[in-house]
């Protein structure tokens, strides 16, 4: 991963990609901050007050509930970043570690992952997404795993295409004359070349997995209330579209910032290490 | 002709082998689920007899493996049993909803071609300006867009503050309007960027470089040499995107309570209604295994380096 000074120049001229890191900032600080930021907790119902509009009081208005719809957002920044993160980690480490025994044993190996890879793609990933989460049960940890289970194909099939390129090097046909095992060449020797790789198709995932998280939570299926999700916010407050619509455009606006943020800094950190590659 | 037809078997057989595999998982998926459907729709009070005489109606007391073959056997009779909840015919549920779906994701798999192939390659040919660079901008947006907001946005703005287009459920022609952009925006990024891109790497092959230098007019090298070349991918994506399209309804069915499949799957996954889940999970994966199938078939037809894989 390394860069040259005018490679670096070029990207700091993209305004684009410091515009997404800006964004970016906002959300994972409002993450952290949410107990000093937010006027009132998650939960506080003030039941004089529902669907309540914007005031100084509730500078987003109140939900149903008359709970604060800002600082219910807040407070929604932790899970739809926690919930993302995870459901990242998991769908590369899956996904990595079958792209590199796909495409390093090849043979057999490769074509029962790739089997494997083009059965999980036969299912539309939301609907096998929706089934997973009922046998685990709604919640937003079993959202991110369900995530993560119908979305590692991705990394499977371009991770898998990379180490087919880097295994017929010429270093690499040496370790194996030298007797290193397989995987002494896997850990030393083509995952090193992966890192840009891996680090791109990650950064590029996680929007996604933050846009299929809160897709989930609008479907009731992910954190429960009075857990703050901001699909789940949305969501519920469809019926009062006509009497109350901030109940539905805050947390919305929440979701796109965040999504559009991180998937800017994704698309400046691809241009950075690897701008031809194609996903 | 011989190694396309070698190559149409070889892809329909491991289809077949993936809509059985599907089958599986999801009949897994359905029996480790925790409660029994017996236990959903009947309280405590029922005496033990009647409760094993409902499990002996449905086949519940079976083993696992003989419920699946069973129901295996019955839905190529074309019979995907009766809804636990409300005893209606499941194959006569999902005709009835079927045709809503298909004509929601045709709508909008229209409206998203027809918007997305002329955009990208204006943006191509036009790289770099203004315009491109405006319409790369929409595109992240629109990319970064949880449908469900967009969806509700247009209902406010067009069916509640002006009333265009009815606010939800199906009525005609109008109620199309607002579901299919919702399903058609988000996804048109993708074969946005897709066309861009090919166009862009089309454009700076020797052939079109040698028609420019025959002298042929700007629009007939964009049309015959470039965008006929440039296509090919975007053509077999078409067949590979329609089963998202297919999941993203689910959503968009939800907000705008679209009379079609994914509000019934829906339902039928809140009750476990499991004849109701598997019959169109069942429905999903072999639609989804066709349109992968005629995209392979597409691409070998359209580019024969694909065959020699």
């Amino acid at each position: 991963m390394k860069w040259k000074k005018s490679k670096l120049r070029q990207v700091v001229k993209k305004p684009l990609f410091f515009i997404g890191f800006f964004m970016m900032l906002v959300v994972v600080l409002a993450a952290v901050f949410a107990p000093q930021l937010a006027p009132h907790g998650f939960a506080d119902q003030a039941l004089n007050m529902k669907l309540a509009p914007p005031c100084a009081q509730f500078p987003l208005g109140t939900d149903r509930y008359g709970r604060c719809i800002l600082s219910r957002i807040l407070f929604g920044s932790r899970i739809a970043l926690k919930v993302g993160l995870v459901a990242v980690v998991i769908e590369t480490v899956i996904g990595v570690t079958l792209g590199i025994l796909a495409g390093y044993y090849g043979k057999k190996t490769d074509r029962v992952i790739m089997f494997v890879t083009d059965m999980i793609w036969s299912i539309p990933p939301i609907i096998l997404a929706m089934a997973i989460v009922l046998l685990l049960g709604p919640s937003a940890e079993n959202v991110a795993i369900s995530v993560a289970l119908v979305t590692w194909a991705q990394f499977t099939k371009i991770v898998r295409a990379k180490v087919q390129s880097i295994k017929s090097l010429s270093y690499i046909e040496a370790a194996k004359v030298y007797g290193e095992s397989d995987l002494q060449i896997i850990l030393r020797y083509i995952l090193p070349n992966l890192t840009s790789t891996i680090v791109i198709l990650a950064s590029l995932a996680l929007p996604s997995a933050i846009l299929s998280t809160t897709s989930m939570g609008f479907l009731g299926l992910g954190a429960q209330e009075p857990l703050p999700d901001w699909g789940m916010i949305l969501s519920n407050g469809i019926q009062f579209i006509k009497k109350a619509p901030w109940v539905t455009f805050w947390p919305g606006l929440a979701i796109v910032w965040t999504v559009l943020g991180f998937n800017l800094a994704a698309e400046g950190l691809k241009e950075l290490l690897d701008p031809r590659m194609k996903v | 002709m011989s190694d396309v037809v070698k190559y149409i078997i070889k892809r329909l057989l491991t289809g077949v082998l993936v809509v059985l595999c599907v089958t599986v998982i999801i009949f897994g998926i359905m029996q480790a689920m925790p409660g029994t459907p017996i236990e959903l729709m009947t309280d405590t009070r029922v005496s033990e007899e009647k409760v094993a005489q409902l499990e002996e109606k449905w086949g519940l007391d079976k083993p696992p493996v003989v419920q699946y073959f069973y129901w295996l056997g019955n839905i190529c009779k074309g019979d995907f049993g009766t809804s636990i909840t409300t005893g209606q015919d499941v194959a006569y549920l999902i005709g009835q909803r079927l045709p809503y779906t298909l004509m929601l994701t045709g709508a909008a798999i229209l409206v998203e071609y027809l918007l997305a192939i002329p955009l990208g390659l204006v943006a191509a040919v036009r790289r770099d300006g203004i315009l491109d660079k405006f319409l790369t901008i929409v595109m992240v947006v629109l990319w970064s867009m949880p449908a469900f907001w967009l969806g509700v946005l247009f209902i406010r703005e067009f069916a509640v503050n002006k009333s265009w287009f009815p606010i939800s459920g199906y009525s005609g022609f109008r109620s199309l309007v607002l579901p299919a952009l919702t399903l058609a925006l988000p996804a048109l990024a993708q074969i946005f960027r897709l066309t861009r891109s090919e166009v862009l790497d089309v454009m700076e092959e020797k052939h079109v470089e040698t028609a420019y230098a025959k002298g042929i007019s700007d629009r007939k090298v964009l049309v015959r040499h470039v965008l006929r070349n440039a296509l090919i991918p975007v053509t077999v994506t078409f067949f590979l995107s329609l089963p998202w399209l297919i999941g993203g309804s689910v959503v968009v069915e939800n907000v705008f309570a679209w009379p079609g499949m994914g509000q019934l799957l829906w339902k039928g996954i809140a009750k476990q209604d499991f004849p109701i889940v598997q019959g169109i999970v069942f429905v999903i994966a072999v639609l989804t295994v066709i349109c992968n199938l005629i995209g392979d078939i597409v691409s070998g037809i359209l580019d024969p380096r694909i065959r020699m894989e």
